[in-house]
């Protein structure tokens, strides 16, 4: 078979209606998880027990199964379970989200954990609220500490988003593989495909340890 | 003389099998400034730390201004708006510069308006020598330094009752002088402290009563001159002749 590469060039702009799609996705879902991620981390840093276990079975569940699987389950089981439709970008965007969640709540614990328990008594002694003493000291001290993490995980979430193509949400591999089978360009299209995703992060990697640098 | 603004009675504290206090009683009037000085690990940190809550006592009770504060139902953060307390690792924020240090508590907790504690926290940096530095980081000052504003931090709190965990022991011998004199004007000022030291002239000079302790127990206790000068207890002799 004779390869022909401008099929990788003319594939480009549908590549990059997907490309859009999959920063929507990795955006809005890094977000929703860096909220859930906050949430569970304080959980698993806290005394309260009960709260402390259910973040714990939260964490390990999505540990414990792919993505795939938990934006399948999302997509398809969930709302045929409950009677309810989803749309594919809404599962998609919740799927990363709570996906990134819980591997972000582990960063926080651990950076939260990192903190010197001296902080925290200075707060005390000050006679602020265990909320002031978290949000004015403990938290704008891990957020430091978390952000290398932070970022390394958004560039991983931006690659999940390529999964979620299963459930069919218009990101950037669904787009390439609809080209493929309407073309049967497969090598000239999915080079493009591997081309841009390689681009894009190395482009956020730069942008993401210049905002480190800037943190510092 | 007047009512004891702290009073510890029966104080016990351990963790685990370790018995760190044991039955421990002082008191503390206004004004008044009394060092605990002993060996290591003879639990005056412990003791200092139970005196605002910071570990819970295993039995006794701790009473101030005539209330139990050991007893449930005590508003902790009432006892650590009036207890300041001074850390022998200064505990800065570190992320905060020192007049944003000094503020956060008194802003956090409403106690005047941006402008009138700006002023207050600028007086107390002159009180302790650092007012041209009030826009540096933390980590940009020596260990002295960040003491005397940890001690301007506390003060901020207007507290009733100042409790020192050794503030000198992590500062390199030349600068502890200088948090010493700021302290020792502190008590000129009517401070009512309690310090934990191991700097035996300050709790000689400017200490109106000492505490000696070894092994959980109060040892010894008496005015300075006589601990120092005719100690009664052998242990306290022995102590007071290894460090002088």
């Amino acid at each position: 078979m004779e390869l022909q590469w401008s099929y990788t060039i003319s594939v480009i702009p549908t590549l990059l209606k997907g490309l859009k799609m999959t920063m929507l996705i990795a955006v809005l879902g890094i977000l929703l998880g860096f909220a859930i991620g906050l949430l569970v981390g304080l959980a698993r840093s806290g005394k309260n027990k009960i709260i402390y276990r259910i973040a714990g079975v939260y964490v390990a569940i999505i540990r414990g199964t792919p993505l795939m699987v938990q934006a399948l389950y999302l997509y398809f089981a969930i709302p045929m379970m409950l009677d309810f439709e989803l749309p594919a970008l809404s599962a998609g965007i919740i799927a990363i989200g709570l996906n990134s969640g819980a591997y972000i709540s582990e960063i926080v614990r651990g950076a939260i954990q990192s903190i010197d328990i001296g902080q925290h008594e200075a707060g005390e002694c000050l006679g602020l609220s265990k909320f002031q003493i978290m949000t004015s000291i403990i938290l704008p001290q891990a957020l430091k500490i978390m952000l290398p993490s932070l970022c390394n995980q958004f560039i991983i979430s931006v690659k999940d988003t390529s999964l979620l193509t299963v459930i069919g949400v218009a990101e950037m591999t669904h787009q390439a593989t609809q080209a493929v089978s309407s073309t049967f360009r497969t090598v000239e299209i999915y080079t493009a495909l591997a081309l841009m995703y390689f681009i894009l992060n190395t482009i956020l990697s730069f942008l993401l340890s210049k905002l480190e640098r800037r943190m510092k | 003389m007047s009512e004891a603004i702290v009073k510890v009675e029966n104080l016990s504290k351990a963790f685990g099998e370790l018995e760190v206090l044991r039955d421990i009683n002082m008191e503390v009037k206004e004004g008044e400034v009394i060092s605990v000085i002993g060996p290591s690990g003879s639990g005056k940190s412990t003791f200092l730390r139970c005196i605002n809550l910071l570990e819970t006592p295993n039995s006794g009770t701790i009473t101030y201004e005539g209330n139990i504060v050991t007893e449930k139902g005590y508003d902790r953060r009432k006892l650590h708006r009036e207890i300041g307390m001074v850390f022998q690792r200064f505990n800065l924020f570190p992320h905060k510069s020192v007049i944003d240090n000094i503020m956060l508590a008194p802003r956090k907790l409403k106690l005047g308006a941006k402008e009138e504690l700006r002023e207050q926290a600028m007086e107390l940096l002159a009180k302790v020598g650092l007012e041209s530095k009030a826009d540096e980081m933390p980590g940009n000052l020596s260990g002295g330094q960040q003491q005397r504003v940890a001690i301007a931090r506390a003060l901020a709190m207007k507290p009733k009752v100042l409790l020192f965990d050794e503030p000198t022991s992590a500062l390199d011998p030349e600068l502890v002088g200088e948090v010493l004199k700021v302290m020792q004007n502190l008590a000129e000022d009517g401070m009512t402290m309690i310090v934990v030291t191991h700097e035996m002239g300050f709790a000689r000079e400017v200490s109106d009563h000492v505490i000696f302790m070894e092994g959980g127990y109060i040892v010894e206790e008496g005015k300075p001159k006589d601990v120092f000068a005719a100690p009664r207890n052998e242990r306290t002799k022995k102590f007071l002749a290894s460090v002088l």
